[in-house]
């Protein structure tokens, strides 16, 4: 009631009515807009944002695919029937990798104080880490830092050649290791975090995942 | 004049909420659409990285459906090269939080490998379906050449989301891909 009386300025002249009711009008407008303001703002980078992480995810997924098929093939070569290490295939997209995830830092999944990479798989230490491939972007953050994406490879064991004849042959006898390669980390993003989502302040993770057999060719 | 900035407060934010919802969604389906795009391309060539007449033996299953599920379909006595495709499209369609995959609702209309329409082999409720030999007549004129063609469709199910409130449809995603044999195939 104090309120509508003030609004209605019963003691005051028509000036000082005037004057009331402007400050009023701008507290109301500032309030507004420290309400819609962030929200707007939220809104336009995200949308920036989107645009971004569509591009991000596009060339990602494509590297995973080109690096996979490049595994298989280099495999079983003439030179090695190894697959090729993670240097190696970072190396043959680095390019599309580096032009698309804008502020991100790309890595090969490999001990960053150098040694062997990919580590053998009974390595000790800090090493043991790199002796598989991530399993979740945040294991990539502890060893790179923020922002950084790495590329990295895992090849199954060979199964076990099939029985000779007349012996019937055994499920997956014969077949081919696969190649799995995985382009996994935190993408440089600018929205802030959203809780449930699993983001990290200007982060977005990312997981691309691409696995095909390798190629064998008969002797 | 306070009823009114309410209501305006009212409307607009969610409004924004629902934008930003729909962003969001718009990625989630991005990221579907581009793995699937590049799992069924995947999948489709690997099925040349098998040997030609090589067939899988008794007892052989592959591709859970989750990680830690059983595998789900049973390709003894099916040409190997169906496994390697359905491997391969599983192994890399890993974003699958959010998608209804048809297979789970009529198993028996995805068979994992088919030629001429008809099922080859056991394995049903396949996420991937590849016809396999058909013959493709623009490529290699006039005779053609028998190829592979995968395809691998799902609908995204926000209502498993927390979107689910701002986008009450269902996307629907789908993927095609062909791939030629080798010229250097065993």
């Amino acid at each position: 009631m104090a309120a509508r009386a003030t609004y209605h300025c019963p003691m005051g002249g028509a000036q000082s009515c005037r004057c009331r009711h402007r400050a009023r009008g701008r507290a109301q407008a500032t309030i507004e807009f420290a309400f819609v303001a962030p929200l707007f703002f939220l809104c336009f980078f995200a949308a920036i944002d989107a645009g971004l992480w569509a591009i991000q995810t596009s060339a990602s997924v494509s590297a995973a695919d080109q690096a996979a098929r490049l595994g298989a093939a280099a495999a079983n070569t003439p030179q090695s029937e190894d697959t090729p290490s993670p240097k190696v295939l970072l190396a043959a997209v680095r390019t599309q990798l580096q032009t698309a995830l804008f502020g991100t830092r790309v890595v090969a999944w490999c001990p960053p104080g150098g040694g062997a990479c990919p580590a053998p798989p009974g390595a000790a230490g800090a090493a043991a880490v790199f002796a598989s491939c991530p399993t979740a972007p945040d294991q990539v953050q502890q060893q790179f830092g923020p922002r950084t994406v790495a590329v990295c490879d895992d090849t199954s064991a060979p199964a076990p050649a099939c029985p000779a004849a007349p012996l019937p042959s055994t499920p997956r006898c014969g077949d081919p290791p696969t190649v799995t390669v995985h382009v996994i980390g935190y993408l440089a993003s600018l929205v802030p975090p959203l809780s449930g989502l699993g983001w990290h302040a200007g982060e977005i993770p990312i997981d691309v995942v691409a696995t095909t057999h390798t190629l064998r060719f008969a002797p | 004049m306070d009823a009114q900035a309410v209501i305006e407060t009212a409307i607009v934010i969610p409004v924004l909420l629902a934008l930003i919802s729909v962003f969001l969604g718009i990625m989630v389906q991005v990221a579907a659409q581009q793995q699937m795009d590049a799992a069924t391309k995947l999948a489709a060539e690997s099925f040349f990285q098998a040997p030609r007449l090589a067939a899988d033996a008794p007892g052989t299953t592959c591709c859970p459906q989750t990680a830690s599920s059983a595998p789900s379909l049973d390709t003894a006595g099916m040409p190997k090269g169906c496994r390697f495709a359905a491997e391969t499209f599983y192994g890399t369609m890993t974003f699958r939080r959010y998608l209804v995959f048809p297979a789970e609702h009529d198993p028996a209309a995805h068979p994992l490998c088919r030629r001429d329409g008809a099922p080859v082999g056991p394995a049903r409720s396949s996420y991937i379906v590849c016809d396999i030999d058909i013959v493709d007549s623009a490529l290699n004129p006039p005779q053609g050449l028998r190829v592979v063609r995968c395809t691998a469709s799902a609908t995204l199910d926000f209502s498993r989301s927390p979107l689910a409130w701002a986008i009450p449809w269902k996307p629907t995603i789908a993927a095609t891909a062909e791939a030629i044999p080798p010229p250097f195939r065993q």
